[in-house]
């Protein structure tokens, strides 16, 4: 009988619940596991309204073109235009070679980085569109080349990893 | 020996060039051979016995890339790591620091000042593009309104998206014009970029 009932508190009894802590211990935040990276649901807009745009600038300066990423991140916000997402595109570097006035040598003259930013809108009317396109041309910073397009999932595709041996089997298999 | 085939209704032409003539003719499914009938070619080789074992080889490879497929595809997909926002780790190594040689009062006076000067600036270049915006859209709005007093048909036209304005490109301004007749050293870019695979 008493083996049986070994684990079982007397709820009558003063000592029930005497071996109870976990409640005095600080709560433990539970492990957030990896998230896996999706892709979101591009919306295609209704007649009055575009979809998913995307804003990209382009430059070699970084922090001009971090600057100006912020700033038109805070404008959207000031002007109550949703923003989904605000993220970096990774850097291309390239190798500038010229050919020198008398020799046929290439002589590496600089290395570049390209740095893009990219500002998810969704939700611009119609009308409002060329007035915030006029905003943004007029404090647009030198060398920094603004771009502006629809959301597709080529955009979303470009930025992951390639997987060269999950293609080969698919070409395989097929 | 000249077989007769089962249906030779319409041999209309001479026996010149039996052998295509027999493979037109032929009626039958049954004869494979352009040979006839029950005639084949000499045939030395082996008979086929392995048919089932290179059947289940086959199957079990093909069940073997599918879970590989599975494996992989299971896998999610990951971002490309953005070299900007790692900082390499020769900036982290040395213990060098920097000593900043100690501001006179005057100096640092002074710096205060044109803070509040640049802050002032600041906030006089945001408040006149917040006017701006303003003053566009009012004027929008107003011209709207005016149109659809006009014409119902044209205000709804006007709403509507405007197709043609995405996509849309434009390169930075320039501190100086391009230079007439420049004539740059001729050379090639190569992009160096490191390609991440999963």
């Amino acid at each position: 009988d008493a083996l049986l009932a070994s684990h079982r508190s007397y709820r009558s009894r003063p000592t029930h619940g005497i071996g109870r802590f976990k409640y005095l211990l600080p709560k433990e935040v539970p492990k957030r596991r990896k998230e896996k990276v999706q892709m979101k649901e591009i919306s295609a807009g209704t007649e009055y309204q575009y979809g998913d745009i995307n804003i990209q600038m382009t430059s070699h300066d970084l922090c001009l073109v971090e600057h100006f990423a912020q700033y038109v991140h805070r404008l959207c916000n000031r002007l109550s235009i949703r923003v989904n997402e605000s993220y970096a595109m990774p850097t291309k570097t390239n190798e500038v070679l010229f050919l020198e006035e008398r020799g046929s040598k290439m002589q590496l003259d600089a290395v570049l980085t390209t740095h893009q930013r990219v500002v998810q809108i969704r939700g611009l009317s119609s009308t409002f569109a060329p007035i915030l396109l006029e905003v943004i041309q007029s404090s647009q910073p030198e060398g920094v080349h603004l771009l502006m397009k629809q959301h597709t999932e080529a955009d979303f595709k470009s930025r992951l990893k390639s997987r060269p041996e999950l293609e080969e089997l698919l070409a395989e298999m097929s | 020996p000249e077989s007769v085939p089962p249906h030779s209704l319409c041999c209309f032409s001479s026996c010149s060039s039996w052998l295509p003539q027999r493979v037109l003719l032929r009626g039958s499914h049954w004869q494979s051979s352009l040979l006839g009938f029950r005639t084949s070619l000499p045939v030395r080789a082996q008979p086929k016995k392995k048919k089932k074992v290179d059947v289940k080889k086959e199957q079990a490879q093909k069940e073997r890339m599918k879970k590989k497929l599975k494996k992989l595809e299971k896998a999610a997909p990951e971002l490309i790591p953005i070299e900007d926002f790692i900082t390499p780790l020769k900036y982290t190594e040395s213990n060098r620091v920097r000593s900043l040689p100690a501001l006179s009062p005057e100096e640092s006076e002074r710096r205060v000042l044109l803070l509040k000067k640049w802050c002032l600036f600041k906030q006089k270049q945001d408040e006149a593009e917040k006017k701006a915006i303003k003053a566009l859209v009012e004027s929008q709005q107003e011209a709207l309104r005016e149109l659809q007093l006009e014409s119902e048909e044209l205000y709804q036209a006007a709403i509507l998206r405007d197709e043609g304005l995405f996509p849309f490109e434009r390169e930075g301004p320039s501190y100086t014009p391009p230079l007439p007749g420049y004539d740059p050293p001729e050379g090639k870019c190569i992009d160096i970029t490191k390609v991440y695979t999963q």
